[in-house]
């Protein structure tokens, strides 16, 4: 009789716990947010938060996958007061589980990263798997443009992320990274920008995810083209570059134009000598395929195929140097990781080159040396 | 020298009137007397007339007569009748009234004779019994078909056409005080351990019931734990099953009257592979044990992990089916985890339901209720469709638990588990997993472990438990007993 009644008990403060849990979240009672806007306003010191969500359609009875999109904006003193103040306006609970990107102003990035990026690693709702992009001007007239596709903003922005291997001119850091590299105070980093524009064949804007903003030291310096996010993927040390990146290039082959596709770069880091002064080198071998020419050329034997690559290793180098240079002269950031490299692998150079780095990084010679190598030259000859 | 009471008489009308006392108002006894010739005393015939074959006793007698009649002719000393109760073969020796008693209800004729202080036994059964038939329960795709009935002596032929050999011992037990039903035991003594043997012998004795139907009541009596929700004895209606779990030196026990054979002892693999893995082709037979592992997990916690998931662990649940679920659950009225229940008490209610209906009909309740109670709940927006998709996983899952008791164990532990995720998500989930295992791994089964554990101290051993080896490297017989899994 004792364990029947013990029996019951339990049964009965399990009951209580179905009912009365606070950890309960019901599906039908969520907006996922997929999209989160951060702007800051310099003058008025006030942050704007804009989220856009997705919330189940009203009956289930509907044909499944029928979700409505829902963006609203709210303003606050700090990051979270606008959070909040966004549930005034909010019919359900917000879940942040589910955001895959956070899409900050360009005055967010210039005058508030440090609050942001501290908020946002705080939270144990914010995954350190979605992605941090810096958008041109105000983001919260940008997350109302419609998708291209019927399908959701949130889902095609995704699908702009993923296809960056392909391409190459832009390059859009994880969260996770950016606060590793945030609290860096030697390194930099790029992350991929958002842009709204028209294109020729539409009426209305949508939204591009082209070039990149370049931050050091935890400050937004400036954006940079696409042109200069290939260079970072093909020479950055570690993480900061796609390995699996693929991107087409034209080049000069004696009087003909050619357009080859360059994939899968590996590259091999040395520091040693250059020129009496210590230096990197980058060794960096890539595939390349012919894709297409406007004259006939002919590649039959093993020497016209070696001269091809001698050529275009050539010309691809006069681009990465040009872009080096741009990098690591004018804007003086260290956004290959060098200095990543450096404290690894040559601890001891580290050790002494550690409190200057800021003035000898842009001196130090960086030598690339550029081998493509052609896999393929197609189906025709 | 007092005599004991109803200890059989030499005299016939005595013997005859303590009978009539005891069958008083029972129209099944019947007596036939033998008027006394001159070689021959007196003689009384009784039987209970629908257990014994009237006709074939008719034939037998018409024979003592012309026995008699070819007696007068020759010139022996001998009784004839007693002549003739040789001659009938199995003539057992009864000297008290007890002992008559139970050879009548077994189908007995007993015959007295007039200054004769012992009766004679002769059994000639005359009741119908079904034809073996294919086992309901237990469908096999390949081997044998026959399946065991309700008569305990052709269950045994059964198996004794299938293990030829000494080896096999029997051991016969009669439990009931009313049914004095016959309970036998069968094992093989060079295979199976002699404590575990030992084991069943105490057990057996120790039963005390009135009335003894089915092997689960002895099943209720020799089990170790009364109160563990898991069934801890194999039970079975193929005779094959029980020649291979012989082999393996278990002990079979059966009962008469009723189809299901006991094996012990019992191990959780066991009653989660059918016999019909030993003829398959070994990939096949573990691929299908790997199969079974996991339904069983998932009949056991699939709605808890998915009321766990969608009311604690949203982020769990990746985005695209996060999506997909948002879309089917809005308007739903209910909580998750009400909706759950109501979809599992339904599905119970019509499991049940098409087993109680005639077969033919019961089809049609399960298909009916299945699709339109299914479909019209979720076009009314009463529970969302992957609930109505998780219930119906479950169900067709614990289908393909082989062993109907281990289903049902399932079946109850599934709605306090569903309690306990719903309250503390896949925290308690766990717990109850881990609860569960602890429990399985605390259980015995005449000694044995009931949940083999991968500690056994050759590797083999304990892998043989777990996956059928090709025939290469399989064992002639695996010894299950207390040898190497000792506690």
């Amino acid at each position: 009789m004792r364990s029947v009644k013990k029996l019951l008990l339990i049964g009965v403060t399990l009951l209580n716990l179905v009912s009365c849990s606070p950890d309960v979240r019901e599906i039908s009672d969520i907006a996922l947010v997929m999209i989160t806007g951060i702007d800051f306003d310099e003058q008025t010191k006030k942050y704007t938060f804009t989220a856009y969500c997705i919330l189940p359609s009203t009956t289930s009875t509907e044909k499944a996958g029928n979700n409505n999109e829902w963006v609203a904006s709210a303003s606050g003193d700090s990051i979270m007061e606008a959070t909040r103040n966004l549930r005034s306006r909010a019919g359900k609970l917000l879940i942040w589980q589910h955001d895959k990107f956070f899409i900050i102003g360009e005055q967010t990035a210039r005058h508030a990263m440090p609050q942001l990026v501290d908020f946002l690693t705080r939270s144990r709702d914010i995954r350190g798997s979605s992605y941090l992009i810096v958008s041109d001007g105000k983001v919260a007239n940008k997350l109302t443009i419609k998708g291209e596709t019927n399908d959701l903003l949130a889902n095609e922005l995704l699908g702009k992320v993923l296809n960056e291997r392909l391409w190459g001119k832009s390059l859009s850091m994880q969260l996770k990274d950016v606060t590793d590299y945030f609290a860096d105070p030697y390194r930099g980093f790029i992350t991929s920008r958002l842009t709204a524009a028209q294109p020729s064949d539409k009426r209305q804007d949508v939204l591009y995810l082209n070039g990149g903003s370049v931050f050091n030291k935890g400050h937004f310096i400036g954006w940079i083209n696409g042109e200069k996010v290939i260079t970072v993927h093909l020479l950055a040390y570690g993480r900061g570059g796609l390995s699996k990146l693929e991107f087409p290039e034209t080049f000069q082959f004696e009087d003909a134009r050619m357009t080859m596709l360059l994939r899968n770069p590996r590259r091999t880091l040395h520091y040693h000598q250059i020129q009496g002064k210590q230096g990197i080198t980058v060794d960096l071998n890539l595939q390349g395929v012919i894709i297409d020419t406007d004259k006939a050329i002919s590649l039959l034997s093993k020497d016209s195929i070696a001269k091809l690559e001698q050529t275009i290793s050539a010309q691809l180098l006069k681009r990465i140097n040009r872009n080096l240079y741009s990098i690591q002269k004018e804007l003086k950031v260290d956004v290959f990781g060098y200095s990543d490299y450096l404290s690894k692998h040559e601890p001891k150079a580290w050790r002494t080159l550690k409190d200057q780095w800021g003035t000898a990084y842009p001196e130090m010679p960086i030598q690339v040396t550029v081998h493509v190598h052609v896999t393929s030259i197609g189906m025709k000859q | 020298m007092t005599e004991r009471p109803g200890i059989l008489l030499s005299s016939l009308e005595k013997n005859m009137g303590l009978l009539a006392q005891l069958y008083a108002d029972n129209d099944c006894f019947i007596v036939r007397h033998l008027e006394a010739t001159d070689s021959n005393p007196p003689m009384a015939i009784t039987y209970l007339s629908v257990l014994v074959d009237e006709e074939r006793l008719h034939e037998q007698m018409a024979r003592y007569h012309s026995i008699h009649l070819l007696r007068k002719t020759s010139g022996k000393e001998e009784l004839p009748a007693l002549e003739w109760l040789k001659s009938l073969g199995a003539a057992n020796e009864l000297k008290h009234i007890d002992e008559v008693v139970h050879a009548l209800a077994d189908a007995n004729a007993v015959v007295f004779l007039e200054g004769d202080s012992q009766a004679y036994a002769i059994s000639i059964p005359g009741f119908e019994t079904r034809s073996i038939d294919e086992p309901k329960l237990e469908v096999n795709v390949r081997g044998p078909r026959e399946g065991f009935i309700e008569d305990i002596h052709i269950n045994l032929g059964l198996v004794l056409r299938r293990l030829k050999t000494p080896d096999l011992k029997i051991l016969t037990y009669h439990i009931g005080k009313q049914t004095r039903t016959k309970v036998i035991a069968i094992y093989l003594e060079n295979e199976a351990a002699a404590a575990t043997v030992d084991e069943v012998k105490r057990r057996l004795t120790s039963i005390q019931m009135n009335v003894l139907i089915d092997s689960a009541q002895i099943e209720e009596w020799i089990q170790d734990s009364t109160f563990s929700p898991f069934a801890q004895i194999m039970n079975t209606e193929r005779p094959d099953r029980i020649a291979t779990a012989l082999n393996q030196g278990k002990v079979a026990i059966m009962t008469d009257g009723t189809p299901n054979v006991l094996i012990v002892p019992t191990t959780f693999f066991d009653l989660l592979h059918p016999s019909e893995d030993l003829y398959e082709r070994f990939y096949f037979a573990n691929f299908l044990r790997l199969l079974r592992v996991f339904t069983f997990f998932l009949s056991l916690f699939a709605p808890s992990l998915y009321i766990a998931l969608t009311t604690f662990h949203l982020e769990m649940i990746p985005t695209p089916l996060m999506l997909a679920f948002m879309g089917t659950k809005a308007g739903v009225p209910f909580p998750t985890f009400i909706e759950a229940i109501l979809m599992e008490v339904v599905f119970e209610v019509l499991r049940e339901a098409s087993l109680r209906l005639p077969r033919s009909l019961g089809q049609s309740v399960s298909i009916v209720g299945a699709l339109i109670i299914g479909e019209a709940a979720v076009q009314s927006g009463i529970v969302s469709r992957p609930v109505v998709i998780v219930v119906a996983l479950t169900g067709i899952a614990s289908f393909t638990i082989p062993s109907f008791n281990t289903a049902i164990s399932l079946r109850i532990l599934r709605f306090p588990i569903m309690f306990i995720s719903a309250s503390t998500g896949v925290f308690g989930l766990a717990l109850c997993m881990f609860a569960i295992i602890l429990h399985l791994c605390s259980l015995k089964s005449f000694g044995t472990l009931f949940l083999p554990t991968l500690t056994s101290l050759r590797m083999r051993n304990a892998l043989e438990k777990y996956v059928l080896l090709p025939t290469p490297y399989r064992r002639l017989s695996k010894r299950e007993g207390h040898s190497d899994e000792k506690r």
